[in-house]
């Protein structure tokens, strides 16, 4: 089932990737198009190959709120709109897709760190891109283009193997900080303590 | 957890007006993470430094050039005010308010992280008399954007080349004078340029248009303070095949990356109101 996550330990970190993922954003922007690796998803990654279940879906949610709040939208007026929900409700369905398979996941794997950022970046880009999709079909306030904003997002999901395979090697250093001591146990294997 | 994913749910389609209350929140949190941003960004910016339009210059040549942009951009918007009070003066003739000019302030300010969003988060606020609309520029002339959100000890820049931005009226000086000058609407591109047509007014050849010319501001959009500020130089000149006559310009700021600017200079008429001092 798990080792219960400490809690601490994951504001400290959460607090150090979001300050990263600001700073970094412009340095590894490619092309000043807006494709730019997320610090955050690989980190989501991290919490649902090990923390238990429950534990992983909260934080999912809470670094996704904080994913809202740092990052407004443009409105067409010039103005900012801060839209709590959408990248909250994409990193809970990325956290519980990696949950649904972790079981068959070699952890303790950088590459393993890699494909699966990757695809839950993808998956949580797919249902913020649903949901502003959706809101902007109701009411055309914020600045938004589906299209355009797919294809950024699709590169980012991509480009964010790259800060996950960096940040893996840091996250499997601080494992046994966050409280992550057992594995969880695979299909046909019993628990290794 | 099925209760929060249905309030998320709610928040995520709920309209703009009823969360408004989230830029609190937002606000907070660009407070928390700034501490561990700006360090880290201070670091890179020692690491590898902002790239201006010459890497090669020493620090005097860049001081004399910025002093030479200083004083060109005052003649230019001195010409241009003094085309405005013809103006004026024509209109009072004929019973029309004149509204005097006005004195601006400029101080510098850090840029605390890199982006949220499109936007430049810089470390001052309504404490410095800054509110939504006051005008921010780089290496003293070069205009960089519009404070798009500001609260009290933080402000929110949009620069002029973010895709989110409003498309400018500028003008393309045709010659090292100023006194040719052709009118373009520049639109972001989204990779740190903007895009325009410019149609020649003559085919004189004085009036040619050419890679590497001053582009300014000249926008009815934007306060007066702002008028004439530099926007960048002419990159490249695109065929337009829609309109054989009017030049389709690439136009690039005189600083490579306005989004990664160390710090900004802050431009406020001097009667700007009621601000505190820190």
């Amino acid at each position: 089932m798990g080792d219960p996550m400490n809690w601490f330990v994951f504001a400290f970190i959460s607090w150090i990737i979001f300050g990263l993922e600001l700073a970094f954003l412009p340095v590894l922007d490619a092309g000043s198009g807006g494709v730019h690796p997320s610090m955050v998803i690989p980190l989501v990654a991290f919490i649902a190959l090990y923390a238990p279940r429950k534990q992983a879906l909260w934080g999912a949610i809470i670094l996704g709120i904080i994913a809202d709040l740092v990052a407004p939208m443009s409105r067409i007026d010039g103005g900012l709109a801060v839209i709590v929900g959408p990248n909250a409700l994409g990193y809970l369905l990325a956290c519980h897709f990696i949950l649904a398979i972790r079981g068959s996941l070699i952890r303790r794997n950088p590459m393993t760190m890699v494909i699966i950022s990757m695809a839950a970046c993808f998956i949580a880009q797919i249902v913020v891109i649903a949901i502003f999709t959706t809101r902007d079909l109701g009411s055309n306030t914020l600045i938004w283009d589906a299209g355009d904003q797919l294809v950024q997002r699709s590169f980012s999901s991509l480009y964010t193997g790259l800060s996950a395979l960096l940040l893996s090697f840091v996250f499997f250093a601080l494992a046994p900080a966050f409280g992550f001591h057992s594995s969880v146990p695979t299909r046909f294997a019993r628990t290794i303590k | 957890m099925p209760i929060t994913i249905l309030v998320l749910f709610v928040l995520s389609f709920a309209p703009i007006k009823w969360v408004g209350w989230a830029r609190w929140f937002a606000d907070q949190t660009q407070v928390t993470i700034a501490p561990i941003a700006h360090p880290i960004t201070i670091t890179l910016n020692a690491i590898i430094p902002p790239a201006y339009s010459d890497p090669s210059a020493s620090d005097r040549e860049r001081e004399l050039a910025q002093e030479i942009d200083r004083y060109r951009t005052q003649v230019l918007q001195v010409r241009t005010e003094n085309d405005h009070l013809k103006g004026l003066i024509d209109q009072f003739t004929k019973g029309a308010a004149i509204i005097p000019d006005l004195d601006v302030r400029q101080f510098h300010r850090p840029r605390i992280s890199g982006l949220v969003g499109d936007l430049i988060v810089i470390r001052t606020g309504q404490i410095d008399g800054l509110t939504q609309g006051s005008i921010t520029v780089v290496n003293a002339v070069q205009l960089l954007g519009k404070v798009t959100q500001v609260n009290r000890r933080i402000a929110y820049v949009r620069p002029i080349t973010a895709t989110t931005s409003q498309p400018i009226f500028a003008t393309v000086l045709l010659n090292e004078s100023g006194d040719l000058q052709a009118k373009c609407l520049l639109t972001p591109v989204g990779d740190g340029t903007l895009r325009g047509e410019v149609a020649r007014p003559s085919n004189d050849d004085a009036w040619a248009i050419e890679a590497g010319q001053e582009v300014r501001l000249l926008d009815d959009q934007w306060p007066s303070h702002a008028q004439m500020l530099v926007i960048g130089t002419i990159e490249r000149i695109e065929r337009n095949d829609i309109q054989p006559l009017r030049h389709r310009i690439i136009v690039r700021p005189t600083v490579k990356d306005l989004r990664w600017v160390p710090e900004v200079i802050i431009r406020l008429p001097s009667d700007s109101a009621e601000w505190e001092t820190p």
